[in-house]
């Protein structure tokens, strides 16, 4: 279990990235869904880098024999965080040969955005057959959004 | 020397090795970069810059323990620079390391030479 609070940014991300690796070598569970989720968890904390508009974020991560439950808390701009939870339940509608359609398209055409993403952190998480993917938002500012993502996933 | 590329690892990019009088170009390491075109820019400017350099037998070698998602775009846009040269009548190899029967990085190298269109062995450890 890990539960973070505190400050994000590329270096304190990376440590939190590696821990989250660290616990991919528990024999508590296995291997096939701990690997898969941690990856994901990178790309959550990935995003939070790329769009938290404030340096603070909130961050937990228990995984046992019976799933995985993980929750980032973070800020994001009106623009990021309506993006984010559009680009979730859009994808979430989608079949598995629509995910795999997109995913090709987004590894094809070469774009980055502004803060670097490539589009494809959110394809990725649901087309591993995460669908218990959540993206809440909520306003507190003019251009000040709460985004909050939670995953609770089974093992395979 | 001056016709090697040496970049040294740090937290969230990795090992680069490029040595093309040994024929060896190796990828090592975490690669968690926020600008992840940033930094595979300067591999694929590289090969650019050298790929008269490069001979037939090379082998591009990548150990990757993780990585973003974005720094798989743009890993396929490096892979696809190293086609277009073996696409000049060079053979060359791609290798990618999976330790551990880690499923996720076999799907990776899976998806990756899908989407290349040129094999990828994938090397168990």
């Amino acid at each position: 279990m890990i539960h973070y609070e505190g400050m994000l940014d590329e270096t304190s991300g990376q440590c939190l990235m590696d821990m989250i690796m660290m616990s991919s070598v528990s024999e508590r569970v296995k291997r096939k869904d701990t690997r898969k989720w941690c990856a994901l968890a990178i790309e959550l904390i990935d995003n939070a880098i790329r769009y938290n508009t404030t340096d603070h974020i909130s961050f937990y991560w228990e995984m046992n024999e019976s799933g995985l439950v993980m929750r980032l808390k973070n800020t994001a701009t009106a623009k990021d965080a309506e993006r984010l939870r559009d680009s979730v339940e859009r994808l979430k509608a989608m079949t598995p040969e629509e995910l795999e359609t997109e995913f090709r398209a987004q590894m094809l055409n070469g774009e980055f955005g502004d803060k670097g993403g490539a589009g494809l952190g959110m394809i990725q998480i649901i087309r591993k057959g995460v669908r218990s993917l959540e993206v809440v938002i909520v306003r507190r500012g003019e251009d000040h959004y709460i985004c909050e993502t939670f995953i609770d996933a089974k093992p395979e | 020397m001056s016709e090697s590329l040496h970049i040294a690892v740090t937290r969230s990019t990795p090992l680069v090795r490029f040595e093309p009088v040994n024929g060896k170009f190796e990828v090592t390491g975490i690669s968690t970069p926020i600008n992840s075109f940033g930094f595979y820019s300067q591999l694929i400017q590289w090969l650019d810059e050298h790929a008269g350099l490069i001979t037939s037998g090379s082998v591009f070698r990548f150990d990757l323990p993780y990585f973003n998602s974005a720094s798989m775009k743009a890993l396929l846009i490096l892979l696809q620079k190293i086609k277009a040269i073996s696409d000049t009548g060079k053979n060359l190899e791609i290798e990618w390391l999976v330790r551990d029967e880690d499923e996720f990085m076999e799907e990776a190298a899976d998806s990756l030479q899908e989407l290349l269109g040129m094999p990828i062995r994938q090397i168990r450890e």
